[in-house]
């Protein structure tokens, strides 16, 4: 056991703020942090949530008259990149910000205060696109933003679209590095790669697909800017430009983009099915490779988006049967979870019904997908609602079951108080029945012909029934997440206390008090197994039985709540806030050029002077060398961004040469 | 203190160097993507010049070679650094810098000839990707040379010694980085077409 | 990974101390290699398959050899060169499918 050693406590800086909302703004705790991504991307799922429901109320009856074309192209394009880049993304980075650190037995992440920039760059992108709304309407270009529509419409609404994608990209690029050096260098003693909860392991793959797949699209948004903006030809078809090679750039990303999506998601349920099931998951290292491959093939399956672009028969046979191959470790997945239920004792809470059901949905939509791969079916297939059921029954059946799992299972972790079940059962049962009712006929239509991305349809062609259906289905869902809201707020003030370990866990979160405490454990674990906190509480019997042992394991900060711990911790910071707002401010500045020169002038000074703060804001407080023995935060000459005074230089260094592509 | 040593399970990987080495893997694709762009659209001058008329290999192997020995020079100021040896340190970190801005200068220079010649932005697709790619790359050095000014700034106000974080390590390795995706583009854009 | 250079057999014999001697030797090797580049374009008949293949070769030594030894990549731990050279090969492969499904890449040298 690692012994505590007992720091005199650390006198904080005098321009630290304590309390209120500036510890919030100002925070580098990555469990604060991850409240807040989990926060702002409920909001935005919310937003999202209300542009579908006026989509299926345009679309509920023939010739629908709610809104006009223009304004249906706007709400299906913020739709899409809504649910994708404000919702399920951040969601993601929550929960991996919230558990990666405390699974992995570290006190913070490597980078704390690139962490904060993340969040604040993420939020900053997301009210930038959202903010179009005001300032001439939502993009309009589709959430694939393909060229003609991206670069040759005059209005600048697509502008807000590439600029805001640029800026959440910078976000996830920084969380990406900053999870993959967490992972690789923080772990506790004992915790070794193969020992790792499967929720890191996928939250790695996923790191490692945005640092590999964000630069693609990046590149392809500067071109879409420059095409609009300084007069390029990158996308020009008249002077020799090809648009084809957007859709290249973008499913290059946006098809590994898919999987960063989804197995966030098939973490969480790889942590749920064995604690409910209380099994350990069924072929450990199978679950891991599986997981890897998906991500590793992931990125040689771009092309099958664009199977009607004309790539010729040799690309098309080639992209098919890679895109069948996924099929294989999906199906592995499916069956170690089926494995892990299989024999176990199993308890149908909420956090359980949601991973069931994801299991559930997303096996049809993963079958869905594999008819894509069919290179002359996907060509009757294309852009036809068949395709938006596919993909919402492996996004919304898949992701979003998964993280309401997620949800239900943490939420008493993260709170100090369990959702209530009564509620969350409704909330399961809703969303089940509306979520199938919505999207299953959407199987129909598009087989009967319907196209997406159309604003509206005659009487008479045989869509009337289910585009019906499937409008009442989107309310069932609507009325869902309001159960589920009502639950949150409830639950929130008087739910019942969750105590440390409430579902009888698996994994190290739960050996913490919760909330945890700001440094997650008195004492860093020394881990000896997978699920290693499991073990920890229970032997075998000669039966080969689950056995409570006497011992205690739980953390000392879960059971002497009261009891002093000096460790310590990075210091707030006000720099990442201003950095996102920098950064803000000189896209808002580029829009309105040449006007807007003044903006970007001021966008850049707000950069440069959060920069150089940064920089130098331990050499000014030259407290962590102090504090590195006696404080131990992360070991002998490991640093956090923000002990090692001059060692924040090349971070904010780094930020700065992001900021500049 | 003793369990300290156990702390982390891969001790030896450093954070920061982790941390940069993802963040160049992920510039690999960045650039990769650019050149891509550049090799397809070669040859699409939409009448305007091509490679073949405006490209000054004498000029660029130069610029290149400048480029190349600004590493040599990083490498330097990274061992001063080892060796605590702040004045030399200061030295080669500073022959970097300058290195670095004769390379943008001649930058500049081949810049402002191509768009007397006719190839400007707007001109044709090979005009477009040649400007991105290698303005991207400018850009890049010009960041670069930023960091190493404000390395030898912050020598001079605490000095850069070895337990004082890994700066001129980083900043070596974003240099030479910079250096490599200029041999790429010296060989396949310039040396390669024409 | 470039460990037919010169300079390489030199460095290995010091590990992972090279002196700034072995800086210099590396960068002589590095600007003659620059040279040769450049010269054989200028060589008359030398084209074709042949210059491309020289000149891809040549490229790649000098890329590989900063990598390993002014970035000292090559006495790194695993996971450092793992995440750079699996980058690498990964756009190398990208970016060449991309680009056959253009029917782009063959005609290009």
């Amino acid at each position: 056991m690692a012994t505590i050693v007992e720091a005199p406590p650390v006198s904080p800086p005098a321009s630290e703020p304590t309390g209120g909302i500036w510890a919030w703004v100002t925070t580098v705790d990555h469990k604060k942090i991850g409240i807040m991504y989990g926060i702002s991307a409920m909001a935005f799922f919310i937003l999202g949530g209300i542009e579908a429901l006026v989509i299926r109320l345009q679309l509920a009856v023939p010739d629908g008259v709610i809104v006009n074309e223009d304004v249906y192209n706007q709400l299906f394009t913020m739709h899409g990149t809504t649910m994708v880049f404000l919702f399920v993304m951040p969601v993601a980075a929550a929960f991996g910000n919230y558990f990666m650190p405390i699974m992995i037995g570290a006190r913070d992440v490597a980078f704390p205060r690139l962490n904060a920039l993340s969040y604040w760059t993420f939020l900053a992108g997301g009210i930038f696109i959202s903010s179009s709304f005001f300032l001439g309407g939502f993009p309009d270009g589709a959430w694939v933003g393909y060229s003609p529509l991206s670069t040759q419409s005059e209005v600048i609404r697509m502008d807000f679209w590439a600029l805001g994608l640029l800026i959440l990209g910078v976000a996830s690029l920084l969380g990406a590095v900053n999870f993959i050096t967490t992972i690789f260098t923080m772990r506790a003693p004992g915790m070794t790669l193969f020992r790792m909860p499967v929720f890191v392991w996928m939250q790695l793959v996923v790191a490692f697909l945005l640092a590999f797949s964000l630069p693609l699209v990046t590149v392809g948004l500067f071109q879409v800017i420059l095409d609009r903006n300084f007069g390029t030809l990158f996308y020009d078809a008249a002077t020799g430009g090809d648009p084809v090679l957007w859709q290249h750039l973008f499913w290059l990303f946006g098809h590994p983009e898919v999987y960063i999506l989804i197995l966030p998601a098939m973490g969480i349920v790889s942590e749920v099915l064995p604690t409910f099931s209380r099994k350990p998951l069924f072929g450990y290292q199978f679950v891991v490779f599986a997981g890897a491959a998906i991500g590793f093939l992931g990125f040689g399956v771009w092309a099958h988006h664009m199977f009607t672009a004309g790539l010729g028969p040799v690309a098309e046979t080639a992209f098919g049967l890679m895109t069948m191959t996924i099929a294989v470790p999906t199906g592995i997945k499916i069956f170690n979870w089926v494995g892990t239920m299989w024999g176990g004792n199993i308890s149908f809470t909420t956090p359980m019904l949601f991973a069931v059901g994801f299991v559930a949905m997303f096996t049809i939509g993963g079958l869905s997908g594999v008819t894509h791969a069919i290179v002359p079916a996907d060509a009757q297939q294309h852009d036809s609602y068949y395709v938006v059921a596919h993909f919402h029954y492996v996004l919304f059946g898949g992701a979003v079951f998964g993280i309401f799992s997620g949800v239900y299972y943490w939420f008493g972790k993260v709170f100090g108080r369990m959702l209530d079940e009564t509620l969350g059962k409704w909330h399961f049962w809703l969303m089940l029945i509306g979520f199938n009712l919505t999207f299953a006929p959407m199987h129909l239509l598009g087989l009967n012909g319907m196209p997406r991305r159309i604003a509206t349809y005659g009487d008479g062609l045989g869509w009337n029934y289910w585009n019906f259906i499937a409008t009442v289905g989107s309310f069932i869902i609507a009325l869902s997440i309001l159960a589920f809201l009502v639950n949150a707020v409830r639950s929130y003030r008087r739910g019942r206390p969750a105590g440390p370990d409430p579902w009888d866990g698996r994994t190290l979160e739960w050996s913490t008090s919760s909330p945890p405490a700001e440094y997650n454990f008195a004492e860093v674990p020394v881990v000896e197994a997978i699920d290693d906190f499991w073990y920890k509480k229970y032997g075998e019997d000669e039966d080969h039985l689950p056995v409570r042992l006497e011992t205690n394991p739980l953390d000392p900060s879960a059971l002497e709540s009261d009891e002093e711990h000096h460790v310590h911790l990075p210091s707030p910071s006000y720099y990442p806030i201003m950095l996102a707002l920098g950064i803000v401010t000189l896209a808002y500045g580029f829009l309105w050029i040449p006007i807007g020169f003044a903006v970007m002038a001021i966008g850049l000074v707000i950069m440069l002077l959060a920069i150089f703060g940064w920089a130098l804001e331990d050499i000014d407080h030259p407290m962590g060398d102090a504090d590195h023995n006696g404080g131990d935060h992360q070991g002998e000459g490991h640093d956090d961004g923000g002990g090692d005074d001059a060692a924040a230089e090349p971070i904010g260094a780094l930020t700065e040469s992001d900021g500049g592509e | 203190m003793a369990a300290e040593v156990a702390h982390t399970t891969t001790p030896e990987l450093d954070i920061r160097k982790t941390a940069m080495w993802a963040f160049l893997a992920s510039e690999l694709m960045f650039f990769g993507a650019l050149i891509s762009t550049f090799l397809l659209y070669r040859g699409r001058t939409s009448g305007g010049p091509d490679a073949k008329e405006l490209f000054d290999i004498p000029f660029t192997s130069v610029s290149s070679f400048v480029l190349l020995m600004s590493s040599l020079t990083m490498v330097l100021a990274h061992n001063a650094w080892e060796r605590n040896d702040q004045r030399q340190m200061r030295l080669w970190l500073l022959s970097t810098a300058g290195l670095g801005l004769v390379f943008l200068g001649g930058q500049f220079f081949e810049f402002s000839t191509f768009v007397h010649e006719g190839l400007k932005l707007d001109t044709s697709p090979f005009g477009s990707s040649f400007y991105m790619l290698t303005g991207f790359h400018g850009a890049h050095v010009a960041v670069g040379v930023l960091m190493l000014s404000a390395m030898v700034m912050i020598s001079y106000r605490v000095g850069l010694t070895k337990s004082r974080g890994m700066n001129v390590e980083l900043v070596a390795l974003y240099w030479h980085f910079v250096d490599i995706i200029w041999i790429v583009i010296f060989t396949v854009v310039y040396l390669l077409q024409v | 990974m470039a460990a037919e250079t010169p300079a390489s057999q030199e460095a290995e014999e010091h590990a992972d101390h090279l002196s700034p001697a072995n800086y210099w030797a590396i960068a002589l090797f590095l600007g003659i290699v620059t040279a040769v580049e450049v010269a054989i374009t200028y060589i008359p008949g030398y084209d074709g398959a042949l210059l491309v293949i020289s000149l891809l070769v040549l490229g790649i030594v000098k890329f590989l050899t900063v990598v390993a030894f002014f970035m000292h990549l090559k006495y790194e731990p695993f996971t450092m060169n793992f995440m750079f050279y699996f980058g690498l090969l990964g756009a190398l492969a990208l970016f060449i499918a991309m680009l056959l499904s253009f029917r782009a890449l063959l005609d290009t040298f």
